[in-house]
């Protein structure tokens, strides 16, 4: 099986006046179709500058970054963010949903961006509600949704257009623990059941514990992958 | 556009702001309005008229306000090309003990007729007849009528402010203008000049003579006839054409325009840079928001335009509110500022399109700015983390 993203000897490095920061170095990695994997590392160690070069958001100084055969480095701002409009699914820490959007126009929002009929849409974000289980709750706006609820609701946008990966970055960091089980338990099936792949950051064992393969960095090097067989069984509580 | 909704929810996003920023540019927008009609106004009534049909004589260095002898009136008549001559003066009266003036033109029945027909035909002809015949008669203008409550036939007494004596008129007919170009003539008197005449001490002097000549073409050697004429006499004349005499007495319109002019600029400049700092807000205080939208697809493109149909779509809406309103208050409701001359204070669809495109024009320019910034935002920066 090919993979749908490679991370091919990428390395990052910020200057800022006479002061040179070596984030990633030569880091490769190879991503699956339906993989599930967590970003494991210290602070500092260039978890989020991959991530963030990983969906286009940052270029690498130097490497290649190669999704389904396409090279995103030295794409233009427009064309990249059409690429991650199709590609590339955001789930944030904070969530980041529009307030003055109810639930339904959140996840609605990357839709209008394609020629999609209304009735059209409104299915299609009736089904990612139905999804993360938050149906009854699509006229409410952030505001009327606890921390969990916005969470779902930003999972929801986030898998709305059927993109080749999800990204999270903590998506779990700012949530109680029933909801954190919530989000997980999501992630479970988005993964598991609906086949989508997802990469996510986090510091979080017991979240880590839920990904497929867990990548660990430190010093702006990838270390060995650790394969991780998914078990739905066990008491995730007992890792933390 | 699929994300109109996503602009109009925007925009209300904080009502108060916003409904300030509409009200300051609406406010502007009246203003300018208001300027531009005033301007516009003192520009018709420059031009418009049978034009150089009609000439003015006055003093040659005092112009106006200082009168010339009766006794020209005689001679003028007899000059080639001039058809007929009118003396005019006026006089700033008040009714009562009132505070409020009316300018009264001090006119010969008979021959005001022949040089200014239009307005003698604002009255019945019955009642311009009476007002040839009756010595103290007197046409008032309707709103002056409908305000102190009078009928014709009423005796009224008017004070003149110049020669500090009272006027007892008998009223003649009403002042009905039959378009909006005369309607300051609802706000004015005419008084039968000789009835004033016999009340004053000096009498036998007039502040102008109106001539009526055959043709626009005359106008030129009429104007030098008259001016080498009387230049050996005790009184130089200065002629002028109605308009120039309008520009006279308008208090040198140019001027008047100008200052509306640099007002005007004034206004619309100080009103940008409010809506460039209400967009420039808005945006600072979604920088995050607007991170997320480019996160998930929107081109930097898609966001500029967002933000400045936005701003187009305040400014718009002010800029119909402000210019409606000038219309609304100067044509339906007849707002009319009367300074004893043919002001014709209409807004015309020039002028409210003029204030639409405008707005729209504050809207794109204010807009703009902070709509590049925000389609540069850095996401990562803007987010922090993501």
């Amino acid at each position: 099986m090919d993979p749908i993203l490679r991370i091919i000897h990428v390395s990052k490095t910020y200057i800022q006046g006479e002061v040179i920061t070596p984030v990633l170095e030569g880091v490769n990695l190879d991503v699956f179709p339906g993989d599930y994997i967590a970003l494991m590392g210290p602070s500092g160690s260039g978890k989020s500058t991959l991530l963030n070069i990983i969906s286009g958001l940052d270029s690498p100084t130097s490497g290649d970054v190669i999704m389904n055969s396409e090279s995103i480095v030295g794409l233009n701002e427009t064309r990249l963010s059409r690429w991650r409009h199709e590609n590339i699914g955001f789930i944030f820490q904070s969530y980041h949903l529009m307030p003055v959007l109810s639930a339904f126009e959140n996840v609605e929002l990357p839709l209008l961006l394609f020629e999609m009929p209304r009735k059209e849409r409104r299915e299609r974000v009736e089904a990612a509600m139905s999804i993360v289980g938050l149906d009854d709750r699509i006229d409410y706006f952030p505001r009327q949704l606890s921390g969990g609820q916005q969470q779902r609701v930003c999972i929801a946008r986030a898998i709305i257009t059927d993109p080749t990966i999800i990204i999270g970055d903590e998506p779990t960091g700012n949530l109680d623990y029933r909801s954190t089980d919530d989000v997980l338990e999501l992630f479970d099936i988005l993964n598991g059941e609906l086949g989508k792949t997802i990469i996510m950051v986090t510091h979080d064992p017991h979240a880590a514990k839920h990904a497929k393969t867990i990548e660990k960095l430190e010093k702006g090097r990838l270390l060995n992958s650790e394969e991780k067989a998914l078990d739905n069984t066990s008491d995730p509580h007992l890792l933390t | 556009m699929k994300w109109f909704h996503v602009i109009l929810k925007n925009l209300f996003r904080n009502r108060r702001r916003t409904i300030l920023t509409m009200a300051a540019v609406a406010l502007a927008l009246f203003i300018f309005t208001m300027l531009q009609t005033i301007m516009t106004a003192l520009d018709i009534s420059v031009a418009k008229g049978p034009g150089e049909t009609r000439v003015a004589v006055i003093e040659k260095y005092g112009g106006p306000r200082t009168q010339l002898p009766i006794s020209y009136w005689r001679r003028l008549v007899r000059f080639d090309h001039v058809i007929s001559a009118t003396p005019m003066g006026y006089t700033v009266t008040s009714v009562g003990w009132g505070d409020e003036y009316y300018v009264a033109l001090l006119v010969d029945p008979e021959t005001y007729r022949e040089v200014f027909p239009t307005a003698s035909r604002m009255v019945t002809g019955e009642q311009y007849q009476q007002f040839e015949k009756v010595r103290n008669g007197v046409l008032v203008g309707l709103e002056i009528m409908r305000k102190y409550d009078w009928n014709v036939g009423d005796i009224v007494k008017l004070k003149s402010l110049q020669h500090k004596t009272t006027m007892e008129l008998q009223i003649c007919g009403v002042l009905i203008s039959n378009d909006r170009e005369n309607q300051q003539f609802e706000t004015q008197m005419l008084v039968n000049w000789n009835y004033y005449e016999g009340l004053i001490d000096n009498p036998g002097k007039v502040n102008i003579f109106w001539l009526r000549l055959d043709g626009p073409g005359n106008t030129l050697s009429v104007i030098n006839n008259l001016v080498n004429y009387y230049s050996a006499g005790p009184y130089e004349v200065s002629v002028e054409t109605e308009s120039s005499m309008l520009n006279r007495l308008t208090s040198y319109t140019a001027t008047i325009q100008l200052i509306i002019r640099v007002i005007s600029t004034v206004v619309l400049f100080t009103i940008l840079m409010v809506t460039v700092n209400t967009i420039a807000l808005s945006t600072r205080e979604r920088r995050k928001e607007i991170a997320v939208m480019k996160a998930i697809g929107f081109t930097p493109n898609t966001v500029l335009w967002m933000i400045v149909i936005e701003a187009v779509l305040i400014s718009i809406i002010a800029g119909l509110i402000g210019t409606m309103g000038a219309y609304f208050l100067f044509n339906t409701k007849g707002l009319t500022i009367s300074l004893g001359l043919t002001f014709d204070f209409l807004v015309r669809p020039s002028i409210v399109a003029a204030g639409i495109l405008i707005s729209i024009a504050i809207g794109a320019i204010s807009g703009f700015i902070p709509a590049y910034n925000a389609s540069k935002i850095n996401v990562i920066k803007a987010l922090h983390n993501l």
